[in-house]
C-alpha cells in the first residue's frame, strides 16, 4: 500500500491515485468510498497507511555482529584525573591535556573507554603525540581503530611497518625513517639510497634533513653522491651535512685551510713575559673548491674583514677539541686566544656554533662567562647543576627561548632558587611570556613554591600589569595544587 | 548527625545502593560533570572550574539547606555566593549576567569535590537566610495563588474571536495541503525551506501556533536522505487529519478533542494543570536535551518515576538569551509532586512541588526485547496517533553497524536502526566494548534515538 501512496504523493493526485487492491484493509476501501475530493481521500489514506506501518513495525534481523573488545589488562584511570582529562579536552586546554596524558603514560594506565573516540580524533590532529595517545587508549583504542577506517591509519605505523615506506603518508614515512635512523642508521641510509631518486625535491629534502641526527662518517659516500642532485636546496643541505661530519673530505679540507689561515705567535709582554697570540692571516686565501662548499668569499657582516669572516665560517664546523689538539693547546687556551683576538666579536657566532654543535664544555663555559651569549644551546655542554648560574643571562634577551629550554617533556621540577628568580623576573615583566607558558611553567614548579606564588597573588597593588601577573599566579597556584593532587 | 544514603543510578534495571556513610552529612548527588552541565556556556564552566579551589574562597560553609561562600573578585568586597540545596538555585552578588555565574559553579564544584574544606554550621549569614526565606515564600505564594475574577463576557468574546480566526486559518491550510498533494511533492526538495513559509505565517496570524510549529518541523527533514518522502507526507497528512479532527471536534471523545486542540495551539493554563491530581514519586532525570528553533530554545527533560513507573516530560521554552531556570541534569533524582497536562496519553508534565531528596534505592522492570517496545509504541499510537516522542527503556542490547547504518540488537537477536549521529554511535560502542548494555531513548518519527546507556555500574549520557 505504501508504495502506491508514495507514488501518488510524488506525482500528485492529478496524475495518479493509489490503486486499492482487494486485499487491502477495509479502512482504505471505506476512505476511498467517501464522497469527498480525491485530495481529501488521499491525505486520509496516507496518514492511515503511515500510522499503520509505524504502529505495526517489527524489529529486523541483520547479519552483522561486531567482535567484542578484548579485556583491558591495565588499570583504567578514574576519579579526579579522568574528570580533569575530560575537562581539558572540552576546554581545549592543550597545556593541561599534555600533562595529564604524560601522567597517565607514566602511571601505565588507560583512559575510560567512553573517552577513547575523542582521544583518537585528537591523535589524528596531533600526529606527534599519536603513539602516546593511542597508548593510553588501551585495548579499546586498538579495537576501535580496527573497526573505524578513519582511525585505522593511527595503527598503520605500528602494525604494518614494512609497508609504511611504500604506501604511508609523508608524515608516517618521516616517522618511520626517524625511528629507523635511531635504531639502525645504516639501514636508513640503505633505504634512502634505494628510493630517494624516485621522490620529489621536497620529499628528498625532508628525508635528508632527518639524517642530521646521528651524522657519521659512514654517511659520507651516500651524501657525496647527492652533491649532483637536481635541486639546489638539496645540494646545499648535503654540503652543510658533509661540513658537519668530522673527517669527511669537505670537513678535512675546511680544517686544513683553517689551520693554514690561523696561527699562534708568541710576543713579549711587559718586556719580561711572553704571551701567546692568535693570528688570522689575510695572506692565505682558500682554494676555489672551498667556496663551492657553502663558504662565503666576501664578508656579509659590516666591519668584518673577509679573511676573518672566511676563517670564522671554516671554524664553525670544526670540533674545538680537534682544533685545540692540532694547535697543541688545551681547549681553555684555544678559546682564550680566540676571545682575545681583536676580531673576537666577529668570531663569536662561529665559536658559539662550534661549541654548541660539539658540546664543548670548555668553550661553552668561556662563552657563557662573557655574559653576552645568545645561543641557549651552549648550556647543553654543561651538566644541569652547572647550567644554573647561566640561565638568567638568557632571560632579558629572549625569555620565551629560555622557557622553551627549561620546560621539558618530562615535567622535571625546576630548582626552587631558579623558580624564584624566574618568578621575580616575570613579576617585573609579566608579558615576557604568554598565558599558556605560565601554565606550562606551573607544572614544573616545585611544590615548595606555593608561599612565593601566594605572596605575588596577594600583592595589594592594583596596576594593570600586576593585575595580569596576579591572575597568572592564582592560576599557577591552582595548577601546582592540582599537580600535587594527582601525583 | 544525619545518615546519608547516596544512590548511584548505574543500571536501568536496578537502582543499587552503592555507598552509605555517616561521614558525609548531606545528600550530595550532583557530581562534577552534572554541575558543569548547569553552566550557561563553556566559558562559565571553565571559569567555574578555576574557582573550585579552597584558596579562592575566604568563607566556605554549608548545612543541609544551603552552601555559601565568599570569593575575592576584582572588586573591593568579596562576592557573596549561595546555593539552595533543596531545589537547586544560585545567588551571587557579582555583576555577571550569566546564570549561574562562575562563582556559583565554582562553589558548587568545590563542595562536590572537597566537602571537607567547608565549615558545617546551622547559622546562616543574613544574605543566605533571607534569600532562602524569600524563595520559600515565593513558592508558597505560587501554590496558594488565587485566580483573579474573570470577566466572563470578555473571555467568551476572546474565545469566539479566536475560534473564528482558527477556523479561517484551518480552511486555508486544508486548501493549501490539497494544492500541494494535487501537484505532487517531487519538487519540494528544490524549495524545501520556502514552500511552506506563507502558510506558516498564515497559521501564526490565525492564532494556530501549534500548526505553525508543525509546519516549521518540515525544516528538520533531511531532503538529501532517502526516506524524506515518507517523512514529509506524514507531516502533511497529519496536519490534514488534525484539521479534519478540528472540523468534527464535537463528535470526538473529550480526550481526543483536547489532544487536537493542543496540537492546534490552545494551551492549557498552568494554574489549571496545577489543580490536577499530582503523582508523588521519586523521579530520576533520564535526559536533558536542548533544541533551537528560531529564537526559541526548547528544553526537554525526561523523568521516570520509580514508584509509578511512569515517564514524564518537562518542557521549557527560553526566548533569546533568557537564562535557563530548571537546574536539573541527567542522572540526578528528585522527590516531587508532578502534574500531567491532560491528554489521551499524558506525557507532558510540570513539577508542582519539589522536596529535599532522600535516598530511594529501588527496582524497576525494563523490557529486554524490541518486540515489547514496539508493542508499547503501537499502544501509544492507537490512543494518540499524533504522539511525536515515545520514551522507552531497554536492557541487554548491543550496538553494531552494517552497510553504513547503526543498529542495536536485543537478546532475541532482533535489531532496530538508530538515529543517533555517528559520533554518538562510536561513543556508545567504545563505552560498551561491543557488549550488552541498557538504554533509555526516545522513538520519534519511527526512529530510535538513544539518550543514556549504562553497563557495569556506569552510565553515559550520549546527548550531553
Amino acid at each position: 500500500m505504501n508504495t502506491e501512496i508514495l507514488k501518488a504523493a510524488l506525482l500528485g493526485t492529478d496524475r495518479h491515485m493509489p490503486d486499492i487492491s482487494k486485499e487491502a484493509p477495509e479502512i482504505y476501501t471505506r476512505i476511498n468510498a467517501l464522497p469527498t475530493s480525491k485530495e481529501d481521500r488521499f491525505l486520509k489514506m496516507a496518514f492511515t497507511s503511515i500510522i499503520y506501518e509505524e504502529a505495526g513495525t517489527k524489529p529486523v534481523t541483520i547479519d552483522a555482529h561486531l567482535p567484542e573488545c578484548p579485556a583491558e589488562s591495565r588499570t583504567v584511570v578514574t576519579g579526579q584525573l579522568a574528570a580533569l582529562l575530560q575537562s581539558a579536552m572540552k576546554d581545549q586546554n592543550d597545556v593541561l591535556f599534555g600533562f595529564l596524558v604524560f601522567r597517565i603514560v607514566q602511571r601505565n594506565e588507560v583512559v575510560q573507554p567512553q573517552l577513547v573516540p575523542a582521544l583518537l580524533n585528537k591523535a589524528l590532529e596531533r600526529k606527534n603525540d599519536k603513539e602516546q595517545l593511542l597508548g593510553i587508549c588501551g585495548m579499546t583504542g586498538q579495537w576501535l581503530c580496527d573497526l573505524n577506517p578513519q582511525w585505522k591509519v593511527l595503527r598503520d605505523g605500528t602494525r604494518d611497518e614494512e609497508n609504511v615506506w611504500e604506501t604511508g603518508s609523508t608524515e608516517s614515512r618521516k616517522t618511520f625513517l626517524t625511528a629507523l635512523r635511531k635504531t639502525d642508521p645504516n639501514a636508513a641510509i640503505a633505504l634512502l639510497e634505494g628510493t630517494l631518486s624516485q621522490e620529489n625535491a621536497n620529499n628528498r629534502l625532508a628525508f635528508l634533513q632527518l639524517l642530521n641526527d646521528g651524522l657519521s662518517l659512514s654517511d659520507e659516500p651516500f651524501l657525496q653522491k647527492l652533491l649532483t642532485d637536481k635541486s639546489q636546496k638539496v645540494r646545499e643541505t648535503v654540503v652543510g651535512m658533509l661540513r658537519q661530519i668530522q673527517g669527511s673530505a669537505v670537513n678535512r679540507s675546511h680544517f686544513e685551510w683553517l689551520l693554514r689561515m690561523i696561527g699562534v705567535q708568541e710576543e713579549r709582554h711587559l718586556l719580561v713575559t711572553k704571551k701567546k697570540k692568535l693570528v688570522i692571516s689575510d695572506a692565505v686565501m682558500p682554494d676555489e673548491s672551498i667556496f663551492k662548499t657553502g663558504v662565503e668569499r666576501v664578508s656579509t657582516e659590516k666591519g668584518v674583514q673577509d679573511h676573518v669572516f672566511i676563517a670564522g665560517q671554516l671554524l664553525s664546523a670544526i670540533d674545538p677539541a680537534a682544533l685545540s689538539e692540532s694547535m697543541e693547546l688545551t681547549d681553555q687556551q684555544s678559546i682564550g686566544l680566540f676571545l682575545e683576538h681583536p676580531a673576537a666579536k666577529a668570531l663569536l657566532p662561529f665559536l658559539t656554533s662550534a661549541a654548541v654543535q660539539f658540546r664543548n664544555k670548555a668553550w661553552a663555559l668561556a662563552l657563557l662567562h662573557r655574559g653576552d651569549a645568545r645561543d641557549i644551546g651552549l648550556l647543553n655542554a654543561l651538566t644541569p647543576v652547572e647550567r644554573l648560574p647561566f640561565y638568567l643571562q638568557f632571560l632579558n634577551g629572549n625569555a620565551s627561548n629560555l622557557f622553551a629550554y627549561l620546560l621539558d617533556d618530562a615535567y622535571s621540577p625546576l630548582p626552587i632558587r631558579l623558580a624564584e628568580q624566574l618568578l621575580d623576573h616575570l613579576s617585573k615583566f609579566p608579558y615576557h611570556i604568554t598565558q599558556p607558558v605560565y601554565q606550562r611553567l606551573a607544572l614544573q614548579l616545585p611544590a615548595g613554591i606555593m608561599p612565593v606564588l601566594k605572596k605575588y597573588a596577594e600583592d595589594p597593588r592594583q596596576d594593570y600589569q600586576l593585575r595580569y601577573f596576579k591572575n597568572q599566579m592564582s592560576e599557577m597556584m591552582r595548577l601546582v595544587e592540582l599537580k600535587k593532587n594527582i601525583a | 548527625m544525619y545518615v546519608c544514603t547516596f544512590v548511584f543510578f548505574y543500571s536501568l534495571h536496578y537502582l543499587f545502593l552503592i555507598f552509605e556513610s555517616e561521614n558525609i552529612i548531606f545528600l550530595m548527588q550532583y557530581n562534577r560533570e552534572q554541575i558543569l552541565q548547569l553552566a550557561p556556556d563553556d566559558a562559565s564552566a571553565k571559569a567555574g572550574r578555576q574557582l573550585a579551589t579552597p584558596g579562592k574562597w575566604m568563607v566556605r560553609a554549608a548545612n543541609e539547606l544551603a552552601i555559601w561562600g565568599e570569593c575575592q573578585g576584582s572588586g573591593r568586597n568579596p562576592y557573596q555566593t549561595a546555593i539552595d540545596l533543596t531545589n537547586i538555585a544560585f545567588k551571587c552578588n557579582c555583576p555577571s549576567r550569566k546564570f549561574p555565574c562562575k562563582h556559583g559553579l565554582g562553589l558548587f564544584l568545590l563542595y562536590a569535590e572537597d566537602q571537607g574544606t567547608f565549615h558545617v554550621t546551622q547559622e546562616m549569614p543574613a544574605y543566605v537566610s533571607e534569600w532562602l526565606s524569600k524563595r520559600q515564600a515565593r513558592e508558597t505564594t505560587q501554590e496558594t495563588k488565587e485566580e483573579k475574577p474573570v470577566d466572563e463576557t470578555a473571555r467568551a468574546k476572546r474565545v469566539e474571536s479566536r475560534e473564528k480566526k482558527v477556523a479561517g486559518g484551518m480552511e486555508e491550510l486544508r486548501a493549501w495541503l490539497s494544492d500541494v498533494i494535487r501537484a505532487g511533492i517531487a519538487q519540494v526538495p528544490q524549495q524545501a525551506y520556502q514552500f511552506h513559509n506563507n502558510i506558516t505565517a498564515r497559521m501564526v496570524d490565525a492564532q494556530a501556533g501549534g500548526l505553525a510549529g508543525q509546519l516549521r518541523q518540515i525544516n528538520q527533514i533531511n531532503f538529501f536522505n532517502e526516506g524524506w518522502q515518507k517523512q514529509l507526507l506524514k507531516r502533511l497528512s497529519a496536519l490534514y487529519i488534525i484539521s479534519e479532527g478540528y472540523t468534527n471536534r464535537d463528535s470526538l471523545p473529550a480526550a481526543t478533542a483536547r489532544d487536537i486542540a493542543t496540537l492546534i495551539g490552545w494551551t492549557i493554563p498552568k494554574e489549571e494543570v496545577l489543580q490536577t491530581e499530582p503523582v508523588t514519586d521519586h523521579w530520576i532525570v533520564l535526559s536533558v536535551t536542548m533544541s533551537d528553533e528560531g529564537n526559541v530554545t526548547t528544553e526537554r527533560i525526561w523523568l521516570y518515576g520509580l514508584g509509578s513507573s511512569r515517564f514524564a516530560l518537562l518542557l521549557n521554552f527560553y526566548a533569546g538569551n533568557q537564562p535557563y531556570q530548571t537546574m536539573l541534569v541527567p542522572g540526578i533524582q528528585i522527590d516531587a509532586d508532578i502534574v500531567y497536562y491532560p491528554a489521551s496519553v499524558p506525557m507532558r508534565a510540570m513539577i508542582r512541588q519539589q522536596r529535599p531528596v532522600t535516598g530511594h534505592p529501588g527496582q524497576i522492570d525494563i523490557p529486554d526485547s524490541f518486540s515489547t517496545i514496539y508493542k508499547n509504541i503501537s499502544g501509544t499510537l492507537s490512543q494518540n496517533p499524533f504522539t511525536e516522542q515515545i520514551p522507552f527503556m531497554i536492557e541487554g542490547i548491543r550496538a553494531t553497524f552494517a552497510n553504513d547504518r547503526w543498529f542495536v540488537t536485543d537478546l532475541e537477536g532482533l535489531s532496530v536502526p538508530i538515529a543517533n549521529p555517528e559520533d554518538e554511535c562510536w561513543n556508545m560502542l567504545a563505552f560498551s566494548g561491543g557488549r550488552r548494555f541498557s538504554a533509555f531513548g526516545v522513538c520519534e518519527q519511527g526512529q530510535f534515538d538513544l539518550h543514556f546507556i549504562s553497563a557495569n555500574r556506569q552510565g553515559i549520557f550520549l546527548k550531553s
